[in-house]
């Protein structure tokens, strides 16, 4: 029966008719008077049956929102949204030593670095660019970071681009990579990556780099806490001296020390080299 | 060389297992709010077409609805329904008050467009898209037939009690139990329907 109200109670019946909205204004009045935290509950309970029934009845294709109703309603939720919007920036790194090891070593690397590039070529001409809004105001600290390291650095950088792995996802992620290795700094650029909700699943930077004991070095965990374009700063565990390829895995909270590479969405092979 | 074949096949991440759409609202993300346009403006859209007098109505109920849905966006709570419940929900909440405070203006419509309740077939057929809603059609065949008629007048078409009695024939009285037991009735085997298939879930069946 629902919660505690007992089933015969004439509060069941105000209740479910407040849901139909068939009340008189007695009835309203003396539900009004009558109402506690439990009663809400039931009515809200109430609700939801009447909207799954009515979700149940309708028939056909649902009408599309008139373009100018949708614009109007988007002009208007800035000043009925919280105060003080999620930022985009990524959250800070998550501190996680420990070597990507197993499965991926040596000349297997680099192998996978060439397999890496021809993926890149096949899966290009599916990827659209996507328009998205520019980023947040927060987020331009870390955009002008990063062009700041576009236009003032000495030496060349290291630019790569983000195409599918090993496991794509639904939707194309387009973005890029640029690193520093005078500056032993760097930016990940994604458009489109999911949001996560880190107390399931993290991504985790890995930078391959085969002066590095034939190990990918732990570029960090991140979270993406909104859509569209974002930036994430690079935070390499060890020295990057040469950078082959940039990959990012799906793994759980925290980060591993040793992936299983069950979900690798993408990977950016640098397709030229800077001193 | 490394075979990657041989690597493992790990689930593909979606959009729709990482978070709800009004949970990202709630934390006052642009994004969500026009993504919950797009998924849900045809929705709100239709339903406030549906139970409201004029065009020009039905534009204000739908801007209303959304302003109430990015207020509530915090309280929704995917383990007690699903997203598309919970706004039809408030948009159905949204209307009925807007109904209420216009309760001498005549319900017909200037949408001429055919608003009859399916055929138990069509029900059966639109539900297979949410399952909370397959469940209430599959439980509504289990009403009365009166009350089911009823049940489907005053939700779908929010007839009065008045105009239910007068295209049914029945007295005003035995329209207002039916409606109100119906809906209840309705969650009650919904409820049982809903714990029916849990438990045969944890036992390792189908639901």
């Amino acid at each position: 029966m629902s919660q505690n109200i007992p089933p015969h109670d004439p509060l069941q019946e105000l209740l479910a008719g407040a849901a139909l909205g068939d009340l008189s204004p007695d009835e309203l009045r003396e539900l009004q008077t009558s109402a506690t935290p439990l009663s809400q509950s039931v009515r809200e309970a109430y609700e939801l049956t009447a909207a799954a029934l009515d979700l149940a009845l309708t028939s056909g294709e649902q009408d599309e929102l008139p373009s100018e109703l949708r614009q109007k309603i988007l002009a208007a939720a800035p000043g009925h949204l919280p105060a003080n919007p999620v930022v985009t920036q990524a959250a800070p790194f998550t501190e996680v030593s420990g070597k990507f090891t197993g499965l991926l070593g040596g000349r297997e690397l680099l192998a996978w670095v060439a397999v890496a590039a021809s993926l890149l070529l096949a899966a290009f001409a599916y990827w659209q660019p996507i328009d998205r809004p520019g980023p947040s105001i927060v987020e331009k600290t870390l955009v002008a970071q990063r062009a700041e390291l576009l236009d003032e650095s000495a030496t060349p950088l290291i630019q790569a681009t983000w195409a599918a792995g090993k496991h794509p996802l639904e939707q194309p992620v387009t973005g890029d990579v640029v690193w520093s290795n005078e500056r032993q700094e760097g930016y990940m650029r994604f458009v489109g990556l999911p949001v996560n909700n880190p107390q399931r699943q993290q991504y985790q930077l890995w930078i391959i780099d085969p002066t590095r004991d034939d190990v990918p070095i732990d570029g960090g965990v991140f979270d993406i806490t909104t859509e569209g374009e974002v930036i994430v700063p690079i935070r390499a565990k060890l020295k990057v001296s040469d950078p082959q390829a940039f990959a990012i895995t799906v793994e759980q909270p925290g980060g591993v020390v040793v992936s299983e590479q069950t979900n690798l969405p993408l990977l950016a092979p640098v397709a030229s080299q800077g001193a | 060389m490394m075979n990657l074949d041989a690597l493992s096949l790990g689930p593909k991440v979606t959009t729709a297992e990482l978070e709800p759409i009004l949970n990202r609202v709630a934390r006052g993300e642009r994004d969500a709010v026009e993504h919950c346009l797009t998924e849900y403006g045809g929705l709100v859209w239709s339903l406030a077409r549906r139970l409201s007098p004029t065009a020009v109505d039905a534009e204000d109920a739908v801007q209303e609805i959304f302003v109430e849905l990015w207020k509530h966006a915090k309280r929704f709570d995917p383990a007690v329904a699903k997203e598309v419940t919970f706004v039809a929900m408030i948009a159905r909440r949204r209307l009925i008050d807007r109904q209420r405070r216009r309760s001498n203006l005549p319900k017909t419509t200037e949408f001429d467009e055919a608003n009859e309740p399916l055929s138990r077939e069509n029900v059966q057929q639109q539900a297979e898209i949410n399952d909370e809603a397959a469940r209430a059609a599959a439980c509504l065949t289990r009403l009365k037939p009166d009350e089911r008629r009823v049940l489907e007048l005053s939700v779908y078409e929010g007839q009065t009690h008045a105009e239910i009695a007068k295209s049914t024939g029945l007295p005003v009285g035995t329209v207002k139990t039916h409606a109100r037991r119906g809906l209840i009735r309705l969650r009650e085997l919904m409820q049982s329907r809903g714990v029916s298939a849990e438990a045969s879930l944890a036992k390792g069946g189908g639901s």
